[in-house]
Formats: structure tokens, sequence, C-alpha cells
């Protein structure tokens, strides 16, 4: 099972991100798990690059991060989608959707 | 963007509370990990550490989260600037020497180019004084300007051109005042109507003059309204006299009223009408103009140029071959000094170039006793040019504190400056117009200087003192360096001491031109009579 894991390209992490938070508020364990959850456990992220991707979209303003209490009584910092995030996350979308089209396109008939 | 900042910001002043925050962060994640491999089956212990293998380095994903924070480079910023003084303050001998060398070359370049400021780059105070043009007569064979024109000229420009608005005509004259206190020697101006209008100044009190008033009517600047007159709200309509003549008061100039900007040294404090000669060589008026805005200076010159050629036709015997030359009022009233200021300057450059050749001469002889301590930060890992950026920070601290003490001095100078301008010079009549002051063109002035001094004296001592691979020859080339920077310092030395040699000689020249007599013993003095009481013997 462990060799179906790939490592996430360079760029997209900030685009999961983005997509799993406009879902609901999530903290940062969550987003990753979800992340390999929705994936069928293909895409793994790594700690070391989730949470200084966090702060950097957070500085961005692209989410915002909220202190609260999470379901076994534990303090968690959540973050949600802020408007300006959502605006990025449908260009990034977009973009991304483009990207793979074109190298689909390139793959069958070339 | 606003909010890139604000967290920056945040980052920045609040830096315990996100310290404490990214801490419990990081840290709760892992008890979520630990959490669900106990679910998954595995003991506390064993679960606890897979999850911290999981994790890794703990310390080195803050430091990145950190990193995304955004304000490392302020606080690397900050850590050269605190370790640049604690550095500074160990070495106070070289520290004192390095200040003060610099206050001395930075702090006459602020008094100089406060004096240029003032005499130069500031706007004459009047409205819109680009579009002021002075007019001179020249003769055409010699080229020579003269200064005057006659009062038919004056007319017959007024009415034939249309490239000036406005334009005026004056000279200047002195008055004997007497009355009801002690009699007083004033510097006056005659003027034709209009001169107010065409300054955009509209006097404080009462009107100016017009064509039809009668010729003994006159304007009083406020100094003198207030010196003599005590301010009195009444004086419009009242009588004084003027070289034992009755003259009435139409009005009261604005305080700080200094026209012409170029009358070396004196101080018109009673404006009169101009008397027309109706004699058209008799050249006695100076004569002012305003541009038509939209109008360019070519263009004014071409018109003046072919109104001369028909005065020259129609009235051959005084106007032949006679030009008219155009000058702005601002270049007009300092034409005399210009290149004056700039030598000065120049000469306080020269100083400055030798005050920061002898500093970095400083810097590369400390150079040699910091080797060791450079040899260390190298090898725990600082790169070439974060140490080249140490030492250019402390740089900049010497060239600041150095601008500032400077800027200290110049302020103390100003005064001497001031009263060291000779009168009778345009250089005078401007300082004492518009005053010395360290305004805020003179503060940029001086932080650029400061900056720049900075680079001329801390780059080669930076880029010498961590060269990589200090090896024996090394020591032998900054050696090398050093005897260049003196051998530099010398020559600009030189060439000042030259440029004052010289100008010392042509003033000893002047001073023993031979007169055709003896001056020894001699004085000069003026006495005015006045005319009506003395007849012409």
């Amino acid at each position: 099972m462990a060799d179906e894991r790939i490592d996430l390209p360079q760029g997209t992490l900030d685009l999961l991100i983005l997509r799993t938070v406009a879902l609901g508020p999530q903290h940062g364990w969550a987003i990753s798990e979800r992340i390999q959850r929705i994936s069928s456990d293909v895409l793994r992220v790594q700690q070391g690059s989730l949470y200084p991707a966090l702060h950097r979209l957070e500085r961005r303003g692209w989410i915002k991060a909220k202190w609260g209490a999470s379901e076994n009584n534990r303090r968690a910092k959540y973050y949600d989608l802020t408007r300006s995030g959502r605006k990025q996350l449908e260009a990034e979308e977009s973009a991304w959707r483009k990207l793979i089209a074109a190298v689909g396109q390139v793959l069958e008939t070339a | 963007m606003l909010s890139d900042l604000l967290f920056r910001l945040r980052a920045f002043f609040r830096r315990k509370s996100m310290e404490a925050e990214l801490d419990e962060e990081l840290h709760a994640h892992v008890a979520y990990q630990v959490e669900k491999y106990i679910q998954s089956g595995l003991t506390r212990e064993e679960a606890a550490r897979r999850a911290r293998l999981e994790f890794g380095g703990l310390d080195q994903m803050k430091e990145e989260c950190r990193d995304s924070w955004g304000v490392t480079l302020i606080e690397a910023l900050l850590r050269d600037v605190r370790y640049g003084l604690r550095q500074l303050r160990r070495n106070p001998g070289f520290t004192a020497v390095a200040v003060l060398t610099l206050a001395l070359g930075i702090g006459g370049n602020v008094a100089v180019f406060s004096l240029l400021d003032t005499v130069l780059l500031r706007p004459l105070p009047y409205s819109h004084p680009d579009r002021l043009y002075m007019f001179f007569p020249v003769e055409a064979k010699s080229q020579r300007a003269m200064v005057a024109s006659s009062y038919p000229n004056f007319q017959d420009w007024h009415e034939q051109s249309h490239a000036f608005q406005a334009m005026a005509a004056f000279h200047g004259e002195s008055f004997n005042l007497t009355g009801a206190t002690e009699p007083e020697r004033l510097d006056g101006l005659s003027i034709t109507p209009g001169l107010f209008a065409l300054l955009g100044i509209p006097p404080l009190l009462g009107r100016e003059f017009s064509s039809n008033d009668n010729p003994h009517v006159v304007l009083l600047t406020y100094e003198l309204w207030h010196r003599r007159f005590g301010g009195d709200a009444g004086i419009i309509g009242k009588s004084i006299h003027l070289e034992g003549r009755t003259y009435t008061v139409l009005g009261v100039l604005p305080p700080h009223f200094h026209f012409p900007p170029d009358r070396w040294g004196s101080a018109p404090e009673v404006l009169v009408p101009v008397i027309p000669n109706p004699e058209r060589g008799w050249n006695y008026l100076r004569v002012i103009g305003r541009l038509v805005p939209g109008v360019s200076e070519q263009q004014a010159r071409t018109e003046m140029k072919g109104i001369a050629a028909r005065l020259a036709q129609a009235y051959p015997n005084t106007n032949r071959d006679q030009g008219i030359a155009l000058d702005q009022l601002s270049q007009a009233a300092v034409s005399d000094v210009r290149q004056t200021v700039w030598v000065l300057l120049g000469a306080v450059a020269f100083v400055l170039l030798i005050a920061c050749t002898n500093v970095a001469n400083l810097l590369l002889s400390q150079g040699a006793t910091r080797e060791h301590e450079i040899a260390i930060r190298t090898a725990v890992g600082a790169t070439r040019s974060r140490i080249v950026r140490q030492l250019l920070t402390e740089s900049l601290l010497l060239a600041g504190m150095g601008g500032a003490l400077g800027v200290a001095l110049a302020y103390w100078t100003l005064p001497l400056v001031a009263s060291a301008v000779p009168q009778h010079t345009s250089f005078f009549t401007r300082v004492h117009d518009a005053g010395l002051e360290l305004n805020s063109t003179v503060f940029i002035f001086t932080v650029l200087l400061s900056v720049l001094s900075c680079a001329l004296f801390g780059l080669l001592p930076a880029w010498r003192t961590t060269k990589p691979a200090r090896i024996s020859g090394a020591s032998l080339r900054t050696g090398r360096i050093r005897g260049a920077l003196i051998a530099l310092e010398v020559a600009l030395s030189f060439v000042l001491l030259a440029g004052a040699g010289l100008m010392m000689e042509s003033l000893v020249r002047l001073l023993e031109v031979d007169v055709g007599f003896r001056t020894e013993r001699l004085l000069t003095m003026d006495v005015n009579l006045a005319g009506e009481k003395y007849s012409p013997a």
C-alpha cells in the first residue's frame, strides 16, 4: 500500500488546503487526514510542509485562524476560508483543471 | 496587502503569543495522531513513539513556520544593528574618531548646501516666480548687456509685446524722511503702476498706484509702517515728508516684502511712482515682465527681437544695434554668485571625500583585528554576504551618527555662515530675505549624503576584510590598498590646497592693483543734502 502513496507536486498543497477548508473550519491535523482519506490514501501531506503552508496562507489573508474547542475538549486552531481565499480557490482550481486537461491531451495524442 | 502587513506586524510585535500558539498547535497535532494510533490498537507508548517519529524535527518545522510569517528579514536587520552598536561601543576610540571625522565632512556639506538651497533652490517669494523675467538691452556689437532701459523704450515694449501679460519698470532711489521724529535716510524704489499685480502681491492696506495718480503718492513697507508710524491703522490718506515734499500715503505692503531680489544690500522701504523721462537715450529703468501662461521663453525672445528691430529702424539715433535679452528673474537675481556657490560646494565635497578615505583606512586597519571574529563566524556557517551585510550595517551606523552630529554642527555654524556673507552681493540679499535654515530639502540631502558616504568608506573595507582564504599574501595586498588610500587622501588635500592657494593669490593681486592714487589713510563717506534746501552750486 505504501508504494501507491505519492508526494504532492509542487504548488498543489495550497490548492488542496483551500479546497478542504472550503467545506468548513478545520484544524491542521484534520486537514491532512481529510486530504489523505478523500484521496483514498494516495496523497500524503507532510507535516513539515503543512504548517508553514497554513501560516503562509493566513498571512496572505486567504484563510483565517481561530482557536476553538475540538470534539474531545482539546483547544485547537481552526482554519476557515476568507472571501479573498474563495476567489483564490476558484482561480487556482480552474488553472489546475486547464493544466490536467492539457497534459491529458498531450499524453493521449502524442 | 493590508492583511499581510497586519499579520507581519502582529508576528513582529506579539512574538511571544505567536510562538506559544505555534507550540500548542504543533503539539495538538501530535496528540491527535497518538489518539488515532491508540484507536487502531497500539499501546500508548508505541503510539507516542510512532507519532513523534513521523512528525520529525519540531524545531526545524517551527523555524519554517516562522519563515512564512515574513519577519526574519526585519529580525536579522535588528540583530545586525544591535550587534553593530555593541561592536562600536567596544571600540570607543575608533568610533569617536570615525564619527567626528564624518561629522566634520558632512556638517560642512550641510552648511554649504543650506546656503545653496537659500540662494539657488528656494523659489522667490512671488506668485509663479518661474514666469517672471528681467529685460536687458544688449549692444549688438559688443554683446554687452546693460541693466537699464529708457521710459519710451519700456512703453514701446509694453505696448507691442503679446508674450508678456504684464510689464513694469522701476529704479532705486533714496529719500530723506522728515517729520515729527528725527530725520532718516531711507532706501526707496520708484515704480510704474501695476508692479504689485504683476508680482501677485496685493498691498496689505490701501491700494497700489494707478496711472492717473499724481506723482506725490507713496507706498510704505510693513516694517517702516511699524517702525516710524507705530502701525497706525488710519495711515492711508495721511501725509509724510520725503525730500522736503509732501507725499500722500496710498498703501502699506505686507510683511517681508522684498524687491528687487538682486538689490545688492539696499532695502527699499518707501515706493513712489516713476517720473517719466521722455528722452529715449536716457536709460534709468529696469524692466520686469510676466510671461503669458503657455508661452515659451523662446517665443518671447523671438518676439522681443522683432520689437527691437522695429525700434532700431524707427529711432536709429538711440536704438541702432540694440537687442533685448531676457533672463528669468530667479536667474538674474543670483547670476553673480551662482558659480561661487557651486565652487564652495565642490570644496566641501572634497573635504567629505577626504574624511571618507580616512574612515575607510581606519576600517581596514580595524579589519585586521577582527579577522579572528570573522573566521569564527564563517566557521559556524555565516555566508560572506551575511558578514558583509553585518559590516555595512556598522558602517551605516557610523554614517548615521556622523550625519546627525554633522547636522548639529551645521546648525551651530549657520549663524556664522550668515554673518560671514559679504554685503552688497546677491548672496547677502537672498540670505537676508529668505534666511538660512535646515529645512526638509536640507534634511533629505543630509540623509542621502550619509548613505552615499557610507557606501564610499564602507564597501571596500567590508569586501577586503571578508575575502576568503586570507593567507599571508592577502594582508600584504591590504597594505597596498591602504597605501593607495593614503595616496588618494594626499592627492585630494593637494587639490583643495592648490585651489585655496589660487584664490588667495587672486585676492592678493586685487589688493595690489595700482588705483593711481595713494589709498592709505583715505576714507570715503556719503553726505546727503535734501534737494529743496540746497540749490545746486
